[in-house]
């Protein structure tokens, strides 16, 4: 079997650790007219226009649930799901609000050739830059946590 | 030689007075089969062509081909259905509909090619067919029921089968034949007793009849369920030749799944499982599961595209009814949701819609007390309450579900937001309220062949080749399989067209000459081959291969004629079927013409002409300098203009007048159609 | 033809590629219990040795329910082959589908085909010599000059559906005789030959073997994916407890959020 050998970058360098505040907003509901459109190939049924109202629904629909395993997951059903990448890291920039991100897109996947290869290293930025928010954010919940006990003690 | 394919006997059921006849399939076999049949069994026995669908006088068939019931790969399990539809906006033309599984293979077991239906019964009932025996049943018991729980139901009341590995004996005496099998059912579940426009036919667990609504069309007439079993045989010409046959379409153009020559270049990705036929189609829908699956095919089916799956949801699914709704996390949730989907009997292409409507709702347009109120819950739309309560809400029309099932199109009519919305895409309706397939403005033999006939094509032979390839391949960052000038030249070789511009999709191309005759040439195919002799679509036509390394020469349209002639022990020759294809397609056009069809109703909704394309969509084009590429075919539109133009010339092709599309004396007489045309002239509708 | 004495009283003798009961239990003993031969388990096992030795079949079909895709070919194929037509009754090699079945549930996908029994009950019931061991290749098969169609040897088949089954258009009994008689297939049949369900099946799941196969009394332990590694690029099971594992494991990314 000819396996494709994919030209992706080595190493991606660790973005700026994000603020609670930009966290916060990048994980917001967007209104109508901020969605992002992608569309759902499949053989059955051909292009099916995809409206994304999140920065986690866009992450789901373009990698799926198997983070390790792009393309390959519930909901991918043998589809491609397919995102304009360019308007994804303005999207990225200009609705959701993470602009780091959105220049880490711009400098590491948009260069690559097949969308394959583009998705394969999207998932690695989106990966980094998720253990960054989960991180800012579980300091939050500690903290509050903290607060709480601190709270219920007095 | 012996004659062979045929079993003989047609049978014409009248519900309204429970009578029965047989029609002798010698009286009709110069149509083919199928579709063909079933337009001719229409014409002659429905005096008014504008009854309504719903009407009594609304004669549906169910017809098999010539190979079905027989070891023909790919062109064994699929049964045809023809009538008034009731789908279609804003007229529900004479139509068709078509599922796989083993129906049509246990009905010519039982001896009969087909099942034509008539009147409205009074009360509901069911058609029980065992061998010649045909008994019209009280259906009070399984009204109500769901699909599968009516089959179930079904299967109990026939064979009384205590054991399911049993042989079960049919008439008592040994002599009557023994079966093993359970008898095959097509039935209706609630959707199409209340009379749902988008109500599906339904066969085993995922075998959808769905276009055209021809679920309601049965509910109308009070009819549940048709059930088949058999003992007897289906006649093969040359067995010999038949066996040889499917050998070698097996090694040359078959998946081997010990030892494949194409598998998918990147592990994983299931995405090849079209080209190269894998079984289960690699996954093409659902994705693998811990609990494990196993491929499941149509009876004599030689690639076995489906699967049935652990958790026991979405088996035999493996069309658009698989995509219906995707929203939840969990797999089993979007795998139940096909299932609740098949087992309401509800066509997926229609109510599918719930992305529309989602849309509107994060508009404020819909929702509790909006301008469309409902209180369906859009605000929990990945959950599997959800697509739940939006499913049944259609299937017994309960509250929105009421205008649903009407069918999109009319819902969006009565919310007065039709118009706009087909204006700017947001409700993707190319042509006769149904959904866009494939792109209107790009792939347009699929597009040209539905404004001119009754329906979505849904044809994907080509489809699969100057589409699918191509993208599948640059998506995963491979060459393609097959470079663009090969393909077409392969494709004009295999269709017999000659021209390979037939197939160049540039700005220019898709209104050439050429292109028209491409368009002639699949609407002529696709009648014999693909609805008459009931070839299945995702098999046929091979225009190309690529099971056999260097060699991508497709078994089209060669291999066809062999099986054809093998079975049937005629001699068809390839340029005869297609006449008869031609022939079929002309008698369809008629009935469509006393239906009330002018050259002025077949324009595209708005978008097609006015919202440039916006995703890739990888198709083959002549560039400037003559080289043949797939392009990506980014802000696309077709022109008004030059469609108008298109149709003035691909009538003149078909021998219709460029001025109605109303067939001529001459052409119809060409085509041994004359009393086809004595019957347009006395209405007025005959083109000249 | 090779109709079975079925008085012999020295089986060694008798038949060189037989294989007594005695000899065929101290074989497999060291497979582990319950694991018998096709019959064995349910005839055999009243009869003195020495009353009853059928030399062994020259050949075995094995089906991988779990890789069979219900389609049926293996039947029209075999009718088509034998009797000239497609007729899934006069089948011998019976596929039973629930369509609704889940994946891996016994009776969601049972196939059914004779085991060329070593003890073939379905031989020693018939009156005639109609149902016998081919002399050349040891095949248990009906000539139909001799059935008179009592169909004890229809009845006697210890498996469900029975093996044997009547032919109501030629009026004899017929069974699988791993195509050794195909008047309708151009390649010879038989062991060493070409089997038309073998041949049609499109995803190899139906195997011709030569040595006799193990099985329990719920049938051959049979298991054609195994070591397939394309079956795993198909995204579909080779293990018999169904799962799959060639996909990477599940990870959520936006567990947390």
């Amino acid at each position: 079997m000819t396996t494709t050998e994919l030209e992706t970058p080595e190493t991606i360098p660790a973005l700026t650790p994000p603020s609670v505040e930009l966290v916060d907003r990048a994980l917001r509901d967007l209104d109508y007219e901020d969605r992002l459109v992608g569309y759902k190939m499949t053989p059955s049924a051909g292009n099916d226009r995809a409206n994304l109202y999140s920065l986690p629904q866009a992450i789901v629909f373009l990698l799926g649930t198997r983070w390790d395993s792009p393309m390959l997951t519930p909901g991918f059903k043998g589809a491609i799901n397919w995102v304009d990448l360019n308007a994804f890291a303005n999207w990225l920039r200009d609705a959701v609000g993470d602009a780091p991100l959105a220049s880490a897109v711009e400098e590491h996947v948009l260069p690559l050739d097949s969308y394959y290869a583009q998705v394969q290293t999207l998932s690695r930025v989106l990966g980094m830059r998720m253990d960054q928010y989960r991180e800012v954010r579980g300091v939050v919940e500690q903290e509050a946590d903290e607060a709480e006990t601190t709270e219920d003690a007095g | 030689m012996a004659q062979g394919g045929y079993v003989g006997k047609i049978l014409y059921v009248n519900l309204t007075d429970g009578t029965t006849e047989i029609i002798p399939t010698a009286d009709y076999e110069q149509w083919g089969g199928g579709h063909g049949i079933g337009s001719a069994l229409f014409f002659d026995r429905v005096k008014d062509k504008t009854v309504d669908g719903f009407h009594p006088d609304n004669l549906i068939t169910f017809m098999t081909g010539p190979m079905s019931g027989t070891l023909a790969p790919s062109a064994s399990g699929r049964t045809e259905i023809t009538g008034i539809g009731v789908t279609q906006y804003p007229v529900g033309w004479f139509t068709r509909s078509n599922f796989g599984g083993r129906f049509a293979g246990m009905l010519k077991f039982a001896g009969f090619d087909g099942i034509s239906i008539q009147g409205k019964a009074e009360k509901p009932v069911w058609i029980n067919i065992v061998n010649d025996s045909v008994t019209i049943e009280d259906a009070a018991g399984l009204w109500g029921l769901n699909t599968h729980e009516t089959q179930e139901e079904i299967w109990d009341i026939v064979t009384g089968q205590p054991d399911v590995r049993e042989w079960w004996g049919i008439g008592g005496s040994r002599d009557g034949g023994r079966t093993t099998q359970k008898p095959a059912v097509v039935t209706i579940g609630p959707a199409g007793e209340n009379l749902a426009r988008n109500a599906c036919v339904l066969h085993d667990s995922g075998n959808g009849g769905g276009q055209c609504g021809f679920g309601a069309v049965m509910g109308s007439k009070n009819l549940k369920a048709i059930s088949a079993i058999g003992t007897g045989s289906v006649p093969v010409a040359d067995p010999a030749a038949l066996m040889e046959l499917r050998t070698e379409i097996k090694e040359r153009f078959g998946f081997n799944p010990d030892a494949p020559s194409l598998e998918t270049p990147v592990p994983g990705v299931q995405l090849y499982g079209i080209l190269n036929a894998q079984p289960g189609y690699g996954t093409l829908l659902w994705p693998p599961m811990a609990e494990g699956a196993q491929p499941q095919g149509c009876m004599g089916c030689f690639k076995n595209c489906r699967m049935n799956h652990a958790n026991g949801y979405a088996n035999g699914d493996i069309c658009v009814e698989g995509l219906y709704w995707m929203a939840s996390s969990d797999q089993n949730e979007n795998m139940a949701a096909t299932t609740l989907l098949d087992q309401m009997g509800l066509n997926v292409y229609d109510v599918m819609a719930h992305s529309y409507m989602l849309e509107l709702y994060k508009q404020g347009i819909l929702g509790p007390g909006k301008e469309i109120d409902t209180d369906l819950p859009f605000d929990k739309y990945d959950t599997y309450e959800f697509i739940e309560s939006y499913t049944k809400a259609i299937a017994y029309r309960e509250g929105i579900g009421d205008d649903l099932a009407e069918g999109i199109t009319r819902a969006a009519v009565k919310w007065g937001r039709y118009e706009q919305d087909t204006a700017t895409g947001l409700l993707n309706r190319p042509q006769w309220g149904f959904m866009e397939h494939y792109d209107p403005r790009l792939e347009v033999e699929w597009s040209y062949g539905s404004l001119f006939g009754d329906r979505d094509i849904n044809e994907h032979g080509v489809n699969w080749h100057v589409h699918w390839m191509p993208l599948v391949t640059a998506a995963v960052g491979q060459d393609p399989l097959v470079s663009a000038e090969e393909l077409v030249n392969l494709i004009a070789e295999s269709t017999g067209v000659g021209d390979p511009d037939g197939w160049d999709y540039s700005v220019d191309g898709i209104y050439s000459d050429a292109k028209l005759k491409a368009v002639s040439w699949h609407r002529h195919y696709s009648r014999f081959f693909i609805q008459s002799a009931l070839f299945c679509d995702w098999a046929w036509p091979m225009l190309v291969n690529y099971n056999a390394g260097d060699d991508h020469t497709g078994a089209t349209p060669d291999y066809e004629i062999r099986l054809l002639n093998a079975v049937t022990g005629k001699d068809f020759t390839y340029e005869q079927a297609m006449e008869i294809g031609r022939r079929i397609w002309n008698i369809d056009r008629a009935i469509w013409v006393l239906q009330g069809r002018h050259r002025d109703m077949e324009v595209f909704q708005g978008y097609v002409y006015d919202v440039p394309t916006a995703a890739p969509y990888f198709l083959p084009i002549k560039n400037a300098e003559g080289e043949w590429v797939f392009d990506i075919n980014v802000g696309r539109t077709l022109d008004r203009e030059r469609f108008e133009d298109v149709k003035s010339r691909f009538y003149e092709l078909e021998g219709w007048d460029p001025a109605t599309g109303w067939p001529t004396r001459d052409a119809l007489a060409a085509l041994d159609l004359a009393f086809v045309a004595d019957e347009l002239e006395a209405d007025g509708k005959l083109g000249s | 033809m090779a109709d079975i004495d079925k008085n012999a009283t020295d089986v060694a003798a008798n038949s060189g590629s037989g294989v007594s009961r005695r000899e065929f239990l101290t074989g497999v003993g060291g497979a582990g219990v319950g694991l018998v031969l096709g019959g064995a388990l349910i005839k055999g096992f009243f009869l003195p040795d020495e009353v009853f030795a059928v030399p062994a079949s020259g050949g075995y079909l094995l089906v991988d329910t779990k890789k069979c895709a219900g389609c049926a070919s293996c039947m029209l194929a075999c009718s088509l082959a034998h009797s000239g037509e497609c007729n899934l009754s006069l089948s011998r090699i019976q596929v039973l589908s629930d369509p609704f079945g889940p994946f891996g549930e016994t009776e969601s996908l049972v196939q059914e085909q004779c085991r060329q029994c070593t003890y073939p009950a379905c031989v020693d019931a018939c009156p005639t010599g109609a149902m016998h061991a081919d002399e050349k290749t040891g095949v248990r098969m009906v000539d139909p000059a001799k059935c008179i169609g009592c169909e004890r040897c229809v009845n006697a088949c210890p498996f469900t559906p029975s093996r044997v089954q009547w032919n109501p258009a030629e009026k004899h009994a017929q069974k699988c005789d791993l195509c050794i008689d195909t008047p309708y297939m151009t390649e010879d049949g038989g062991p060493g030959g070409q089997q038309a369900c073998v041949a049609v099946c499109p995803t190899k799941a139906i195997t011709f073997v030569e040595e006799i196969p193990m099985q329990s009394d719920a049938g051959y332990q049979v298991n054609l994916r195994e070591g397939m590694s394309a079956w795993a690029t198909l995204a579909l099971p080779q293990g018999d407890d169904g799962e799959y594992t060639g996909a990477a494991g599940a990870n959520n990314p936006l567990a947390g959020h």
